[in-house]
């Protein structure tokens, strides 16, 4: 769980680091990673919503950097980051916004959507992912007419 | 004789101190707290609310379900 500071300094918590030493040590080869230390995290909120170290620390580091964007995609942790106030996103909000300012191809974009672990859930959200990068301008028309009944 | 040395580009990188007769048969020993082996990450399905949250961020658009 990086944090994505306003400057997009790509910051990781140590305890993160350490924890993705043991599952995906090639992801640290990216030299935009900054690795920041050790965070003293606060027990009570790693208790009430059951937190890992990982996730506490990173949440403990961005309230010490109140213009980050906390990335996670770990439930417990995005309920936590709201109780606390602060902003933040998953890998799916990262995709969408990549794609969106044309920094990768929509293609791309939605491929990676669909190789993410876990995704069974996603076949309705997925498809407004989908409109979302293909079809914005008609998704901003339907949003107008008040049709389909699923847009805000 | 017993050397200790690291491990440096994928190559044991021993003492400069220490010089090994050409063709000596080495035995190397690599101490359990070296050696991490990667896991698989312990992903949880991704809820529906965290997708929709995302899209939102990123579309500044919202979405029901």
């Amino acid at each position: 769980m990086p944090v994505v500071g306003v400057t997009a300094r790509i910051r990781v918590v140590e305890q993160v680091w350490i924890e993705i030493t043991q599952h995906a040590p090639q992801a640290l080869a990216d030299p935009r990673l900054e690795r920041e230390a050790v965070i003293e995290m606060d027990p009570a909120l790693q208790a009430k919503f059951s937190l890992q170290s990982g996730e506490t620390a990173a949440i403990a580091f961005a309230l010490r950097h109140p213009a980050s964007l906390l990335l996670t995609d770990d439930a417990a942790a995005r309920r936590a980051r709201a109780s606390v106030g602060l902003a933040g996103v998953g890998t799916i909000g990262l995709i969408l916004e990549a794609a969106r300012s044309k920094r990768v191809p929509v293609d791309e974009a939605l491929q990676a959507l669909e190789q993410l672990p876990n995704n069974e859930p996603l076949d309705g959200p997925t498809a407004w992912a989908n409109q979302a990068l293909r079809a914005p301008r008609r998704l901003s028309e339907a949003r107008r007419v008040g049709t389909p009944s699923k847009v805000l | 004789m017993e050397v200790v040395g690291v491990i440096k580009d994928g190559k044991v990188e021993l003492p400069a101190s220490v010089h090994l007769p050409e063709g000596a048969e080495v035995r190397v020993i690599v101490s359990p707290e070296a050696v991490t082996a990667t896991q698989p990450f312990e992903s949880e399905p991704v809820a529906e609310a965290s997708v929709l949250a995302d899209i939102a961020w990123a579309t500044g658009h919202r979405f029901d379900s």
